[in-house]
Protein backbone atom coordinates (compact mmCIF):
# COMPACT_ATOMS: atom_id res chain seq x y z
CA UNK A 1 0.00 0.00 0.00
CA UNK A 2 1.47 3.65 -1.19
CA UNK A 3 1.67 6.38 1.91
CA UNK A 4 -1.02 8.07 0.40
CA UNK A 5 -3.59 5.59 0.54
CA UNK A 6 -2.45 5.10 4.76
CA UNK A 7 -2.34 8.82 5.07
CA UNK A 8 -6.04 8.59 3.46
CA UNK A 9 -6.99 6.28 6.21
CA UNK A 10 -5.45 7.63 9.04
CA UNK A 11 -7.51 10.73 8.13
CA UNK A 12 -10.93 9.16 7.69
CA UNK A 13 -10.21 7.52 11.36
CA UNK A 14 -9.14 11.22 12.85
CA UNK A 15 -12.08 12.58 11.11
CA UNK A 16 -14.84 9.60 12.10
CA UNK A 17 -13.31 10.10 15.97
CA UNK A 18 -13.84 13.66 16.08
CA UNK A 19 -17.62 13.38 15.03
CA UNK A 20 -17.97 10.69 17.89
CA UNK A 21 -15.81 11.96 20.48
CA UNK A 22 -18.32 14.36 21.52
CA UNK A 23 -20.52 12.22 21.73
CA UNK A 24 -18.87 9.57 23.87
CA UNK A 25 -17.91 12.41 26.28
CA UNK A 26 -21.46 13.70 27.13
CA UNK A 27 -23.01 10.57 27.29
CA UNK A 28 -21.13 9.30 29.84
CA UNK A 29 -22.95 11.71 32.35
CA UNK A 30 -26.63 10.12 33.11
CA UNK A 31 -27.91 13.93 33.64
CA UNK A 32 -26.94 16.90 31.35
CA UNK A 33 -26.26 20.33 33.75
CA UNK A 34 -28.45 22.81 32.47
CA UNK A 35 -25.12 25.05 31.72
CA UNK A 36 -24.13 22.38 29.73
CA UNK A 37 -27.58 22.20 27.85
CA UNK A 38 -27.14 26.05 27.42
CA UNK A 39 -23.75 25.26 26.11
CA UNK A 40 -24.83 22.52 23.42
CA UNK A 41 -27.59 24.83 22.28
CA UNK A 42 -25.44 27.26 21.26
CA UNK A 43 -23.20 25.25 19.33
CA UNK A 44 -24.69 25.66 16.02
CA UNK A 45 -24.62 29.30 16.19
CA UNK A 46 -21.10 29.44 17.32
CA UNK A 47 -19.63 27.28 15.42
CA UNK A 48 -21.21 28.31 11.86
CA UNK A 49 -20.76 31.91 12.56
CA UNK A 50 -16.29 30.85 12.90
CA UNK A 51 -16.90 29.64 9.53
CA UNK A 52 -18.18 33.53 8.02
CA UNK A 53 -17.20 36.26 10.32
CA UNK A 54 -13.07 36.34 9.77
CA UNK A 55 -13.93 36.53 5.49
CA UNK A 56 -15.57 39.58 6.51
CA UNK A 57 -11.38 41.31 6.72
CA UNK A 58 -11.02 40.95 3.28
CA UNK A 59 -14.57 41.31 2.43
CA UNK A 60 -15.02 44.24 -0.52
CA UNK A 61 -18.32 45.76 -1.83
CA UNK A 62 -19.30 42.95 -3.64
CA UNK A 63 -18.87 40.50 -0.64
CA UNK A 64 -20.65 42.94 1.70
CA UNK A 65 -23.70 43.59 -0.58
CA UNK A 66 -23.81 39.47 -1.44
CA UNK A 67 -23.87 38.87 2.57
CA UNK A 68 -26.96 41.88 2.97
CA UNK A 69 -28.63 40.35 0.30
CA UNK A 70 -28.86 36.99 1.79
CA UNK A 71 -29.64 38.56 5.45
CA UNK A 72 -32.52 40.29 3.94
CA UNK A 73 -33.78 36.90 2.03
CA UNK A 74 -33.36 35.01 5.36
CA UNK A 75 -36.43 36.91 6.68
CA UNK A 76 -38.47 35.36 4.01
CA UNK A 77 -37.09 32.40 2.14
CA UNK A 78 -35.19 29.28 3.11
CA UNK A 79 -31.65 28.22 2.86
CA UNK A 80 -31.43 27.93 -0.67
CA UNK A 81 -33.43 30.98 -1.71
CA UNK A 82 -31.04 32.68 0.77
CA UNK A 83 -28.07 30.95 -0.88
CA UNK A 84 -29.01 31.63 -4.67
CA UNK A 85 -29.53 35.55 -3.79
CA UNK A 86 -26.57 36.07 -1.93
CA UNK A 87 -24.59 34.32 -5.22
CA UNK A 88 -26.26 35.82 -7.70
CA UNK A 89 -25.74 39.50 -6.14
CA UNK A 90 -22.33 38.41 -5.72
CA UNK A 91 -21.45 37.32 -9.14
CA UNK A 92 -23.41 39.76 -10.61
CA UNK A 93 -21.20 43.03 -8.10
CA UNK A 94 -18.02 41.39 -9.04
CA UNK A 95 -18.45 42.07 -12.59
CA UNK A 96 -18.55 45.96 -11.50
CA UNK A 97 -16.19 46.35 -8.66
CA UNK A 98 -14.27 43.63 -9.34
CA UNK B 1 -10.31 23.22 12.18
CA UNK B 2 -12.14 19.81 12.70
CA UNK B 3 -12.28 20.48 16.19
CA UNK B 4 -15.85 21.80 15.20
CA UNK B 5 -17.50 18.25 14.70
CA UNK B 6 -16.82 17.30 18.49
CA UNK B 7 -18.66 20.09 19.15
CA UNK B 8 -21.85 18.89 16.72
CA UNK B 9 -21.02 15.21 18.19
CA UNK B 10 -21.99 16.77 21.50
CA UNK B 11 -24.58 18.45 20.29
CA UNK B 12 -26.59 16.21 18.23
CA UNK B 13 -26.03 13.02 20.79
CA UNK B 14 -29.20 13.97 22.55
CA UNK B 15 -31.16 13.56 19.23
CA UNK B 16 -30.34 10.65 18.15
CA UNK B 17 -29.66 8.80 21.42
CA UNK B 18 -33.15 6.33 21.25
CA UNK B 19 -31.65 4.65 17.64
CA UNK B 20 -29.91 1.22 18.25
CA UNK B 21 -25.91 2.00 18.54
CA UNK B 22 -24.77 0.43 15.31
CA UNK B 23 -27.24 3.46 13.49
CA UNK B 24 -25.81 5.63 15.77
CA UNK B 25 -22.41 4.96 14.79
CA UNK B 26 -23.39 5.49 10.49
CA UNK B 27 -25.11 8.51 11.51
CA UNK B 28 -21.88 10.05 13.36
CA UNK B 29 -20.06 8.89 10.23
CA UNK B 30 -22.06 10.99 7.98
CA UNK B 31 -22.35 14.06 10.03
CA UNK B 32 -20.81 16.94 8.13
CA UNK B 33 -21.58 20.43 8.57
CA UNK B 34 -25.50 20.64 6.66
CA UNK B 35 -26.23 17.08 8.09
CA UNK B 36 -25.86 18.89 11.76
CA UNK B 37 -27.14 22.62 11.08
CA UNK B 38 -30.19 20.76 9.31
CA UNK B 39 -30.93 17.64 11.88
CA UNK B 40 -30.72 20.53 14.82
CA UNK B 41 -32.99 23.03 12.67
CA UNK B 42 -35.66 19.91 12.44
CA UNK B 43 -35.25 18.90 16.42
CA UNK B 44 -35.75 22.56 17.59
CA UNK B 45 -38.82 22.56 14.82
CA UNK B 46 -40.16 19.52 17.93
CA UNK B 47 -40.10 17.10 14.99
CA UNK B 48 -38.63 13.39 15.50
CA UNK B 49 -35.08 12.92 14.16
CA UNK B 50 -35.78 9.59 13.26
CA UNK B 51 -32.72 7.46 11.35
CA UNK B 52 -34.61 6.50 7.77
CA UNK B 53 -34.90 10.88 7.71
CA UNK B 54 -31.49 11.35 8.67
CA UNK B 55 -30.05 8.88 5.97
CA UNK B 56 -32.52 10.60 3.51
CA UNK B 57 -30.59 13.78 4.32
CA UNK B 58 -26.97 12.37 4.78
CA UNK B 59 -26.38 9.59 1.90
CA UNK B 60 -27.32 11.95 -1.20
CA UNK B 61 -24.94 14.79 0.57
CA UNK B 62 -22.51 12.10 1.26
CA UNK B 63 -22.29 10.69 -2.42
CA UNK B 64 -22.82 13.48 -4.30
CA UNK B 65 -19.68 15.38 -2.20
CA UNK B 66 -17.73 13.08 -3.15
CA UNK B 67 -18.76 12.84 -6.88
CA UNK B 68 -18.74 16.81 -7.34
CA UNK B 69 -15.05 16.76 -5.71
CA UNK B 70 -14.14 14.61 -8.19
CA UNK B 71 -15.35 16.73 -10.62
CA UNK B 72 -14.06 19.70 -9.59
CA UNK B 73 -10.55 18.66 -9.15
CA UNK B 74 -10.75 16.91 -13.11
CA UNK B 75 -12.38 20.01 -15.00
CA UNK B 76 -11.89 22.75 -12.30
CA UNK B 77 -9.01 24.08 -14.54
CA UNK B 78 -11.17 25.14 -17.10
CA UNK B 79 -13.26 27.59 -15.59
CA UNK B 80 -11.34 30.56 -16.95
CA UNK B 81 -12.28 33.36 -13.75
CA UNK B 82 -13.05 31.65 -10.37
CA UNK B 83 -13.18 34.97 -9.19
CA UNK B 84 -15.90 36.75 -11.37
CA UNK B 85 -18.16 33.62 -10.56
CA UNK B 86 -17.88 33.94 -6.94
CA UNK B 87 -16.33 30.58 -6.10
CA UNK B 88 -14.21 31.27 -3.73
CA UNK B 89 -17.05 33.40 -1.70
CA UNK B 90 -19.65 30.67 -1.74
CA UNK B 91 -18.83 28.87 1.25
CA UNK B 92 -18.97 31.84 3.32
CA UNK B 93 -22.57 32.99 2.02
CA UNK B 94 -23.91 29.43 2.57
CA UNK B 95 -23.12 29.59 5.76
CA UNK B 96 -24.25 32.61 6.38
CA UNK B 97 -27.41 31.15 5.37
CA UNK B 98 -27.11 28.16 8.08
CA UNK B 99 -26.37 30.55 10.83
CA UNK B 100 -29.49 32.38 10.05
CA UNK B 101 -31.56 29.39 9.56
CA UNK B 102 -31.28 29.41 13.53
CA UNK B 103 -31.73 33.28 14.45
CA UNK B 104 -35.52 32.45 16.76
CA UNK B 105 -33.22 30.52 19.43
CA UNK B 106 -32.82 31.80 22.64
CA UNK B 107 -29.64 33.74 23.10
CA UNK B 108 -28.74 33.37 19.15
CA UNK B 109 -27.86 37.18 18.76
CA UNK B 110 -25.22 37.35 22.14
CA UNK B 111 -23.62 34.29 20.76
CA UNK B 112 -23.27 35.25 17.01
CA UNK B 113 -21.62 38.00 18.35
CA UNK B 114 -19.03 35.97 20.94
CA UNK B 115 -17.82 34.12 18.34
CA UNK B 116 -17.76 36.45 15.87
CA UNK B 117 -15.68 38.69 17.91
CA UNK B 118 -13.60 36.11 19.21
CA UNK B 119 -12.82 34.15 16.03
CA UNK B 120 -11.61 37.72 14.00
CA UNK B 121 -9.25 38.32 16.90
CA UNK B 122 -8.33 34.77 16.25
CA UNK B 123 -7.66 34.48 13.18
CA UNK B 124 -5.74 38.17 13.15
CA UNK B 125 -3.84 36.74 16.01
CA UNK B 126 -3.14 33.14 16.74
CA UNK B 127 -4.28 32.65 12.55
CA UNK B 128 -6.21 30.28 10.75
CA UNK B 129 -7.17 27.48 11.02
CA UNK B 130 -7.56 28.19 15.17
CA UNK B 131 -10.08 30.69 14.89
CA UNK B 132 -13.05 28.06 14.42
CA UNK B 133 -11.94 26.48 17.74
CA UNK B 134 -11.62 29.63 19.69
CA UNK B 135 -14.62 31.50 18.21
CA UNK B 136 -16.45 28.44 18.44
CA UNK B 137 -16.10 27.95 22.30
CA UNK B 138 -16.77 31.84 22.45
CA UNK B 139 -20.30 31.44 21.96
CA UNK B 140 -20.70 28.27 24.31
CA UNK B 141 -18.77 29.44 26.79
CA UNK B 142 -20.80 32.83 26.95
CA UNK B 143 -24.30 30.08 26.45
CA UNK B 144 -22.90 28.56 29.60
CA UNK B 145 -22.03 30.93 31.93
CA UNK B 146 -25.13 33.52 31.18
CA UNK B 147 -27.98 32.10 33.62
CA UNK B 148 -29.34 29.30 31.69
CA UNK B 149 -32.69 30.76 31.64
CA UNK B 150 -31.41 32.82 28.79
CA UNK B 151 -30.83 29.96 26.77
CA UNK B 152 -34.74 29.27 27.44
CA UNK B 153 -33.53 26.21 30.13
CA UNK B 154 -36.04 26.04 32.98
CA UNK B 155 -37.92 28.49 34.63
CA UNK B 156 -37.07 32.56 34.92
CA UNK B 157 -36.08 32.62 38.93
Amino acid sequence: MSTTFWIILAGAVATYLTRVGGHLVISRFDTIHPRVEAGLNAVPAAVLTTLVAPELLHAGPAEWAALIATVLVSLRGGLMAMFLAGAAVLILARQFVG
Amino acid sequence: MNFRHVLYSAGIGRRIAHWPVLQQALGYFILTDPQFAIAEARAESGRPVGFVWYLGLGLPVYVFWTIESGLGAVFGKMIPDTHALGIDFLLPIYFLGLVLGFRKRPLWAPVVAASAVASIIAYRTVGSPWHVSIGAIAGVLLAVILPPHHSGIGERP
